[in-house]
C-alpha cells in the first residue's frame, strides 16, 4: 500500500469516459508524474484526488484514510493550478497567508511562515506586490509558495510550468524538483510534456484515453515501453509496419518489403504471421556501419536539417523512409548512398494497432 | 374584416387664414389585437433595418467624426417616460408641430405634415427602439474574431463578400435578439398610445381597464388581453431563444483578435453624413426636446416660450411631485436590495452548481424579460386583491400600491441583474475559488473572500443601472400607482405622476423636468457602470 492509493477510479462526463478504471499507488516522498496527451484524463484524476470532482466509482486513499467523498477543504492535498489561480485583489503576502489564516494560525506565526516560504522560493521583498506586478516565473513561485506554506501532506501540480516560456520552464523544472525533494513532500505532477516529466519525476504514469498505459521510472518508460502508444508518445520514433516472420524467445524476426528486421518482442501475445509495428528511435540508428551490426541497410540521403546540437537526417531505405538523429553537423550530399544499422536491443516490436494521441 | 379610418389623409384646408395642403399619416384599425400586431411588426421591421444599417457602419468603419456619431447613436437609450413621446408628438403635430411650422410658416411652403394615431405610435417607437437593435447587432459584430475576417481576406474575398458571407451570418443572433426585444417592448408599450391617444391597442385597453380598478381590471376582456399579451411575448421570446441557440457559433479559434475598422471611402463618408447623421440627429429630438420642455415656461405653440427653473423647483414645492419622488426612491431602493441579494444567489448557483434546480432558478429569474410590465402589474393586481392577500399590506387598493409596485420592480429588473452578476462570476476563473477551497476555506468563505471582491464592481454596475430603470419603470407605475388615488401623502411613483400631469397647463413642463432628471440619472448610471466595469481588469485569470 502506498502513501496515495488510487483504486479503480472511473469518471464519465456524459458519454465521454475521462477515467477508465484507473489504479495507481504513489509512495511517500515520491514525485509521481502523470503524463499524457490533452484530454487523456490526467487533470480529471488530479481534481478527483483534490476533491474538486467526485469519481463515479473507485476510491482515493491518502495516508491510509479513504478520502473519496471527503470535502476538498478537509483533505491535506494542496494543488498548484495550471493558471496558478492567484487572487488578483490580494498581495503576494495575502495570497500566501490565505491558507494559514483559514487554519487559524496566529499573526506572528503567519508572518514567520510566509517569510520562510518566500525565502524558499526566492521571492523575498516582493510580499507587497500584486500578482499583475510580477513576471510569469514569479507568479508561478507565488502559487507554489501558497501551496507549500501550509505544509501539505500531498502536493498536486497541474501543469504548473505550461504557462512559462521554454527557457524559464527548463530552469523552473530543476528548481521545482530540488525544492520538493528538500521538503520531502509527496507530489503528483500532471504534465503533457514528456521531457518535463522525465526531469522532475521519480516515476511516471503514462495515460491515454482515460487509461493508464504504463507506470515506471523515466528510463523504464523510455527504454522499455510496454505498448506502441507509449513507445511513440515518449520520445521520437520511426514506426515501420511489417509481419512477424519468426519468433525465438524474446527476439522477433520481422519481414518488411522482403527485408528482415530483428528486434525485441515487446507485445506479450505476438505470434507468427501477425501484423506488427517496428519502432526504432532516431538516436539509435547509426549512419556508417562496420558490417557486424544487426539490421544493416543501404539508403540514400533525402534531406538533412540541423536542430541545435543534433542534425535530423531523412534516409530513404528499402524498409521505408527513416529519420536519423546525428550528433553535430551532418555533411553528406543529398542523394548520396549511406549505410544504416541499428541494434536489435533498440528495436521494439509490437502487435500493430491504430494509435491516436 | 373592414378596416376603420384611413392610412393617409391628404386634404386642402384653410389654416391660419391660408389655403394649405395637409398630409397626415395615421393608419387603419382592424381591432385592438390585430392593431397591436401590426404596429409592433411594422415598428420592428423599420427599427431592425435602421439598427442593422447603423451597426454595420459604426463598428466596421473608421471615418472623421465617428465617435460623435457613436455617442449620438445611443442617445435614445436614455428615455424619459411620457416626456420623450410628448416631444415627438409636439414635433410632428400638423397644427402646432415644429416641423410643419418650419415648412409652412418659416419657409412658406403651403404644406403641413403630421403623424397621428398608429403612425405616431410607430414613429415614436422607431425613434426610441432602434438603439436596441443597434446595440445587440454591434455587440455581435464586435464579438467576431478578426482573424476570421483576415482569413477570408487572405483567401481573396472582397470586403463586401465578407460582409455578406461572414459578418451578417455571425451577427444573426444579435439581430434576432434585438428584433425580438423590440417587438416585445413595442407590443407592451403603454406610454406612446397614451400620448397619441390611440386606445385601439391591447396595452391601452388593459390600462383603461384600470381606470375603474374595482370592476374593470377584473373584467374577462382585460384578463384575456393580459393573457394574450403574455402569450405573444413569451412565444416570440422562446422562439427567438431557440433560433439564437441554434445559430450560436462556437468560437473555435484560440485567443481573440478584436475588429480592426476599415477606412471608409469618400463616397461612404458622404453617405454617412447624408443619411446616418441626419437620422441620428432626428432620433435625438425627443431627448433634446425634453430638456427644452424642462426649462421652458410653456410649450404649446410650435416654439417653446420663456426660460425658467421653476419646473425643477416643483420637485420640492409641489407636494404631490415631492411625494412621488420619495415613493419612487423608496420602492426602487427596496427592490434593489432584494434584487442584489437574489441575483447573487441565483447567478452563483447557476454558474457553479450545475443541476436541474439551478437551471430552473435561472429560467424562472429570466422569464420576466419576456413578460410585459402591464401583464406583471395586472397579475399582481389580481393576485393581491384576492384572498389570502386581500386587505393585507400587499393589497394595492385597500392598503397601498407600494408593496405591489416594489415586488413588480423586483421581478422586472431581476433578470437583467442576474445577467450582470452572472457575467461577473464568469469573469472570475473557477480555479480562484477552487484554490481557496483547496486551501481549506468553506464554500461561503471561498465565495466571500475569493469571488465576491472580484465581482463587486459588476454588482455595483448592475445595481446602479437597475436603480435608475426602476425609477423610470412606466407600465407598473401607471397601472398600479394610482389605485389609492392621488392626494397628499399618496403612494404613486414618479411615472404615474408624469402620466397624470401630462398635457395639463403647468404639469407638462414638470413632466419635462422629471424626464430631464431621469435622463441625466440614466446617463450617469450607464457611463459610471460601463467605466468601472471596463476599467477593472482581472489579472492572471482567463
Amino acid at each position: 500500500m502506498g502513501f496515495v492509493d488510487i483504486l479503480n477510479v472511473t469518471k464519465k462526463f456524459g458519454n465521454v469516459v475521462a477515467l477508465d478504471n484507473v489504479t495507481l499507488s504513489i509512495d511517500r516522498g515520491e514525485i509521481f508524474a502523470v503524463l499524457g496527451p490533452s484530454g487523456c484524463g490526467k487533470t480529471t484524476l488530479l481534481r478527483i484526488i483534490a476533491g474538486l470532482e467526485l469519481p463515479d466509482s473507485g476510491k482515493i486513499i491518502i495516508n491510509g484514510v479513504d478520502v473519496t467523498y471527503e470535502k476538498p477543504q478537509k483533505r491535506r492535498a494542496v494543488m498548484v493550478f495550471q493558471n496558478w489561480a492567484l487572487w488578483p485583489h490580494m498581495t503576494v503576502f495575502e495570497n500566501i497567508a490565505y491558507g494559514l489564516k483559514i487554519r487559524g494560525v496566529s499573526r506572528n506565526e503567519i508572518v514567520k511562515k510566509v517569510r520562510w516560504v518566500l525565502e524558499l522560493v526566492k521571492l523575498e521583498g516582493l510580499e507587497d506586490r500584486y500578482p499583475h506586478q510580477l513576471s510569469g516565473g514569479q507568479q508561478q513561485r507565488v502559487a507554489l509558495a501558497r501551496a507549500l506554506v501550509v505544509e501539505p501532506e500531498l502536493l498536486l501540480l497541474d501543469e504548473p510550468l505550461s504557462n512559462l516560456d521554454a527557457r524559464l520552464r527548463i530552469e523552473m523544472r530543476d528548481e521545482l524538483r530540488s525544492l520538493i525533494k528538500k521538503l520531502g513532500i509527496t507530489a503528483i505532477y500532471v504534465t503533457h510534456d514528456q521531457e518535463e516529466a522525465m526531469v522532475v519525476a521519480d516515476r511516471i504514469a503514462v495515460m491515454n484515453r482515460g487509461r493508464v498505459m504504463q507506470v515506471g521510472t523515466p528510463s523504464e518508460i523510455f527504454f522499455k515501453p510496454k505498448d506502441l502508444f507509449v513507445a511513440t508518445f515518449i520520445g521520437r520514433a520511426n514506426v515501420i509496419r511489417g509481419v512477424a516472420e519468426k519468433i525465438e524467445n524474446e527476439i522477433v524476426y520481422a519481414k518488411v518489403n522482403d527485408k528482415l528486421i530483428v528486434g525485441l518482442k515487446s507485445s506479450e501475445d505476438l505470434s507468427i504471421g501477425d501484423s506488427i509495428a517496428i519502432v526504432v528511435r532516431p538516436q539509435f540508428i547509426k549512419l556508417g556501419c562496420r558490417g557486424d551490426e544487426d539490421n544493416i541497410f543501404i539508403g540514400r540521403v533525402l534531406s538533412s536539417k540541423a536542430i541545435g546540437l543534433l542534425t535530423e537526417v531523412k534516409i530513404d531505405t528499402p524498409i521505408g523512409i527513416l529519420t536519423v538523429a546525428v550528433t553535430g553537423l551532418y555533411q553528406k550530399d543529398i542523394s548520396s548512398a549511406v549505410d544504416i544499422c541499428f541494434d536489435k536491443e533498440n528495436v521494439y516490436i509490437f502487435r500493430y494497432e491504430e494509435v491516436s494521441f | 374584416m373592414n378596416p376603420i379610418g384611413s392610412l393617409l389623409e391628404v386634404k386642402n384646408v384653410v389654416f391660419g387664414g391660408r389655403n394649405i395642403t395637409i398630409v397626415v399619416l395615421k393608419g387603419v384599425s382592424f381591432g385592438s389585437i390585430i392593431n397591436s400586431f401590426v404596429v409592433a411588426t411594422i415598428s420592428t421591421l423599420i427599427t431592425t433595418a435602421i439598427g442593422i444599417a447603423i451597426a454595420l457602419i459604426l463598428p466596421l468603419y473608421d471615418f472623421p467624426g465617428k465617435s460623435i456619431l457613436r455617442n449620438l447613436a445611443i442617445v435614445p437609450l436614455f428615455a424619459a417616460p411620457f416626456a420623450s413621446g410628448y416631444v415627438v408628438k409636439k414635433f410632428f403635430d400638423w397644427r402646432y408641430g415644429l416641423l410643419s411650422y418650419v415648412i409652412n410658416d418659416v419657409i412658406g411652403i403651403p404644406l403641413r405634415i403630421g403623424f397621428e394615431s398608429f403612425a405616431g405610435v410607430i414613429l415614436s417607437e422607431v425613434l426610441s427602439l432602434y438603439v436596441i437593435v443597434y446595440l445587440n447587432v454591434s455587440a455581435a459584430i464586435n464579438s467576431i474574431d478578426y482573424t476570421l475576417i483576415e482569413q477570408a481576406l487572405n483567401l481573396g474575398s472582397s470586403f463586401r463578400k465578407i460582409l455578406r458571407d461572414i459578418i451578417i451570418h455571425l451577427s444573426m443572433p444579435g439581430i434576432a435578439a434585438g428584433a425580438s426585444l423590440t417587438f416585445i417592448l413595442s407590443i407592451e408599450d403603454i406610454a406612446n398610445p397614451i400620448i397619441f391617444k390611440e386606445d385601439r391597442l391591447i396595452a391601452y385597453e388593459i390600462f383603461r381597464s384600470f381606470q375603474d380598478p374595482t370592476t374593470g381590471s377584473r373584467s374577462p376582456g382585460a384578463i384575456f388581453m393580459t393573457i394574450l399579451i403574455i402569450l405573444i411575448s413569451l412565444g416570440v421570446f422562446i422562439g427567438i431563444r431557440r433560433y439564437v441557440s441554434y445559430k450560436r457559433y462556437a468560437a473555435i479559434t484560440r485567443g481573440f483578435k478584436p475588429l480592426k475598422p476599415l477606412k471608409l471611402s469618400r463616397k461612404g463618408i458622404a453617405l454617412v453624413y447624408l443619411f446616418i447623421l441626419p437620422f441620428l440627429l432626428f432620433a435625438s429630438i425627443p431627448q433634446i426636446g425634453v430638456f427644452i420642455l424642462a426649462f421652458s415656461t410653456r410649450w404649446y405653440e410650435p416654439l417653446p416660450e420663456g426660460f425658467t427653473l421653476k419646473n425643477f423647483a416643483a420637485f420640492v414645492d409641489d407636494k404631490i411631485v415631492f411625494t412621488a419622488i420619495r415613493n419612487s426612491i423608496v420602492y426602487s431602493l427596496t427592490a434593489l436590495a432584494i434584487i442584489a441579494f437574489m441575483s447573487i444567489l441565483i447567478a452563483y448557483s447557476s454558474a457553479r452548481i450545475k443541476g436541474s434546480l439551478s437551471y430552473f432558478l435561472d429560467t424562472l429569474a429570466t422569464i420576466p424579460i419576456a413578460v410585459p410590465g402591464i401583464a406583471i402589474a395586472s397579475g399582481f393586481f389580481l393576485l393581491f386583491t384576492s384572498p389570502p392577500f386581500r386587505g393585507t399590506l400587499f393589497d394595492p387598493v385597500l392598503f397601498s400600491p407600494g408593496t405591489a409596485i416594489t415586488i413588480a420592480y423586483t421581478v422586472r429588473r431581476l433578470p437583467f441583474m442576474v445577467r450582470a452578476v452572472y457575467a461577473g462570476i464568469q469573469q472570475v476563473a473557477v480555479e480562484l475559488e477552487e484554490a481557496a477551497l483547496n486551501l481549506g476555506a468553506s464554500r461561503f468563505k471561498a465565495f466571500t473572500s475569493a469571488v465576491l471582491p472580484l465581482m463587486a464592481l459588476h454588482i455595483l454596475g448592475g445595481t446602479l443601472v437597475a436603480f435608475v430603470y426602476c425609477l423610470s419603470e412606466t407600465s407598473v407605475g401607471v397601472i398600479l400607482g394610482g389605485l389609492k388615488g392621488v392626494s397628499v401623502g399618496h403612494a404613486a411613483p414618479i411615472t404615474f405622476i408624469m402620466q397624470d400631469y401630462l398635457e395639463t397647463l403647468y404639469g407638462t413642463q414638470i413632466v419635462g423636468a422629471l424626464g430631464a432628471i431621469l435622463i441625466i440619472l440614466q446617463v450617469i448610471a450607464t457611463v459610471t457602470s460601463s467605466a468601472i466595469l471596463r476599467g477593472y481588469v482581472v489579472i492572471g485569470v482567463r
